[in-house]
């Protein structure tokens, strides 16, 4: 009960700044935007023409961090790498279903270039080009994105020019996030994006969803700091704080209890956000990426982290400004930290996978150990932020959470290490604070 | 049975020594006054029982709990003295959330609330923010969340500050009557007059140190001095009082009458009576508080200078006709 009052007496005080009221009014206003967001399907062929040149797969691997497959064309260095891929979609039918659609079976007539002693060599072993081309899937059919049925080198066409190849592809019940959508604002009015190429629907989603979250979290978190900020120096002022430590309550109660206060206050207001912008997303998109609710508390918890900061600068200093800006410093150091060991670790898997001799690998440097000695004992916000990503990701892709292990081959972060090693800072930092107001004279 | 009780309680802020071995006691149903200049200790000792000040020395006992134990302050009510309310909340709601600190239940809380709305005269205002009230206002609301759980010891710190004098009078009549009803008041105050009213007993600190303590009668009587009164047009006898061994001068229509160690009044009264002479009036001279209060202690607060004020311009324009 006493901790629900100073819940309830938390979120009095922020009422009574009107702030609440303007974020409360911007998570509607970005919701109503998310939910005159419109989705038109684009034709198949434009669909199996990407998945058949590789560009979707390519696409999916590097929003998942994975570094591109190597089709390096030296001939052509400027070229995109899967414009390097040797297939070529000739056709589309439809095999079972309706046109254009996501759900439909399809029959997909491939060619290949070859020239005329490549063309003979496939056709005395088939088996070599068909394996290349189910390798071209294998990525999307991992992930269950795709299902390849059937695939036959057909002896059509000119036998000494080229090499056709028909697939029969069967679609999975994740298939619509690998369809092309044209997306559109204030239903249909504002479309945005080319007409004949777009990404994946499930990255597209992600796409949006990321830009809603990183600057909607930004400015809530920023916001929330600012705020909250105030409480507990507006508690410690004299004449104020004699009031609520007279109380028969331990000290380091009360001043738990207004951290969770402030804590809370974020939750409800970040909940109410994220599941209107998961609802609109969904009735919008049909497709429901229930991780998305979990940024809930991926956004809860990245503030927990600097409201405990704020807590002890606001406990030792009892000023809101220097709580703010230590805050702010503090948030900044972990990213900073963050970012940069996220470089190195990057560039450590890339050396380790292009097997660079380790005299030439610069991923282990003496800066980079630095960096990684830092980021052991600092709270990871930004690993966080990885984290969140990748589930994401993985959720919009394929419809769960499991698979965000295969999106994410680049990093070692993990979310027991990142809750961990954040959970025990904050527990320092505030039982430092707790300890500092419970020994201090009012 | 003591109610608070403190043995030579000492407290530092660094090099500031704000109390020297204190010692007091405080019984049950007393009203209790701590006088004393600014920075004297008042406000300090107070903290001390309360548990809002640490890492003092001597032994403080409150509802026979060392000070500071948190149950101990479940019985107490406090108004600290530069209160500031959180003025978000209004008058009722501040109640409730106080009410839900010391534990009380919803409708313990609604209840209560009500009652000490009407107390202290804010029921009408008790629905607004409290950043709309005036000082006194404030000081009431103050005073009704100090009474909310029904303390058995109330800390009162400069409670009549900001008020007007109708409601100074409300404030000691509230007083008079938690007296009544057994509670025990421990009063801060440099409104002297309102405590020469309302307390049993004062203690005065000065620099930390009590150098007075004892109850108002005791404290204000001036043992050995007579105020007397005659009729209308009689004149006092001064050449026989003279004989008579008595010190005696004018004191406006009255003689004021100071006796020596083992002198008595009687034999004055026998002359004047003998003299035919009517006496109106006779009593034993007393101080006021605040004569007590200006006598006792050194005319500096601490930590400001001994010196007189060097008179300003102002004050030398007004001078010759004050003195005029």
């Amino acid at each position: 009960m006493k901790f629900l009052a100073i819940l309830k007496d938390s979120l009095r005080e922020a009422i009574d700044c009107k702030v609440l009221y303007v974020m409360v009014g911007l998570s509607c206003l970005v919701t109503l935007v998310v939910l005159s967001l419109s989705f038109k399907p684009l034709p198949a062929e434009n669909n199996m023409r990407d998945l058949v040149s590789g560009k979707t797969a390519a696409l999916v691997a590097m929003m998942s961090g994975e570094p591109p497959a190597d089709f390096s064309d030296e001939e052509k260095p400027n070229r995109r790498f899967w414009e390097a891929s040797p297939f070529e979609l000739k056709s589309v039918r439809v095999a079972k279903g309706l046109p254009d659609a996501p759900e439909s079976h399809y029959t997909l007539t491939i060619s290949m270039r070859a020239n005329q002693a490549e063309v003979a060599r496939i056709r005395k072993e088939p088996d070599k080009v068909l394996e290349q081309l189910r390798r071209q899937f294998a990525f999307l059919e991992k992930l269950n994105l795709l299902k390849l049925a059937r695939l036959d080198l057909l002896s059509a066409g000119d036998p000494d020019t080229s090499i056709v190849i028909e697939v029969q592809t069967e679609p999975t019940e994740a298939m619509r996030r690998v369809w092309q959508f044209q997306p559109s604002l204030f239903f249909g009015a504002v479309p945005l994006g080319g007409e004949d190429s777009f990404p994946p629907l499930g990255v597209l989603l992600f796409m949006i969803s990321r830009i809603v979250l990183y600057i909607g979290a930004w400015v809530t978190i920023l916001t929330s700091i600012i705020i909250t900020a105030f409480f507990i120096p507006n508690m410690l002022r004299k004449g104020t704080v004699d009031l609520m430590i007279v109380k028969p309550m331990q000290r380091s109660l009360i001043l738990l209890y207004k951290y969770l206060g402030g804590l809370t206050f974020i939750f409800l207001n970040t909940t109410l956000a994220i599941v209107g912008i998961w609802l609109a997303l969904g009735l919008r998109s049909g497709m429901w990426a229930n991780s998305f609710l979990l940024m809930i508390f991926v956004i809860t918890f990245f503030f927990a982290i600097l409201y405990a900061v704020s807590t002890l600068f606001a406990v030792l200093t009892r000023s809101a400004i220097v709580a703010i800006l230590m805050t702010c410093g503090a948030w900044f150091l972990f990213f900073i930290v963050g970012t940069i060991n996220q470089v190195f670790e990057t560039q450590r898997y890339v050396e380790k996978v292009r097997q660079v001799p380790p005299e030439k690998r610069w991923g282990d440097n003496a800066f980079g150990s630095v960096i990684k000695g830092i980021r052991t004992v600092t709270p990871r916000t930004s690993d966080l932020d990885h984290l969140g990503k990748q589930i994401l990701l993985s959720d919009f892709l394929t419809g769960t959470t499991a698979k965000a292990s295969i999106l994410d081959k680049s990093s070692s972060i993990t979310w027991g290490e990142s809750l961990t090693v954040s959970g025990v800072f904050v527990v320092l930092t505030l039982g430092l604070a707790c300890w500092w107001f419970a020994t201090k004279d009012f | 049975m003591a109610v608070l009780e403190t043995r030579k309680l000492s407290k530092n802020y660094r090099r500031i020594q704000a109390l020297r071995e204190v010692s007091l006691r405080v019984d049950r149903g007393e009203i209790y006054g701590l006088l004393g200049q600014n920075g004297a200790g008042k406000t300090t000792l107070v903290k001390i029982l309360l548990g809002i000040a640490r890492n003092w020395q001597g032994e403080a006992e409150l509802l026979g709990q060392p000070a500071g134990k948190p149950n101990a302050r479940k019985k107490v009510g406090y108004l600290p003295e530069d209160h500031r309310f959180p003025d978000y909340h209004t008058g009722a709601s501040l109640l409730d959330f106080y009410g839900s600190l010391l534990g009380m239940s919803r409708a313990e809380r609604q209840r209560r609330a009500g009652e000490m709305l009407e107390l202290v005269g804010l029921t009408e205002r008790g629905n607004y923010k409290i950043r709309t009230y005036s000082k006194g206002m404030k000081q009431r609301i103050g005073i009704a969340q100090s009474l909310l759980h029904d303390p058995e010891v109330i800390f009162l710190d400069e409670p009549t500050d900001g008020v007007d004098p109708v409601g100074r009078r409300e404030i000691r009549a509230i007083m008079q009557r938690l007296k009544e009803q057994g509670k025990t008041i421990f009063l801060n105050s440099h409104l002297l007059g309102e405590v020469e009213k309302i307390c049993d007993r004062v203690g005065i600190l000065q620099k930390g140190v009590m150098i007075r303590e004892g109850d108002i009668t005791t404290l204000t009587s001036q043992k050995g001095t007579f105020l007397v009164g005659l009729a209308q047009g009689q004149v006092f006898p001064e050449e026989d009082a003279r004989k008579h061994g008595y010190e005696f001068s004018p004191r406006g229509e009255f003689w004021e009458i100071k006796l020596e160690d083992g002198q008595s009044i009687d034999p004055l009264v026998d002359l004047l009576r003998g003299r035919g002479l009517s006496i109106r009036h006779l009593v034993e001279k007393r101080q006021t508080l605040e004569e007590l209060f200006m006598e006792t202690v050194e005319p500096a607060e601490p930590g400001v200078d001994g010196r007189r004020l060097r008179p300003s311009r102002s004050d030398e324009h007004i001078r010759p006709q004050l003195g005029s």
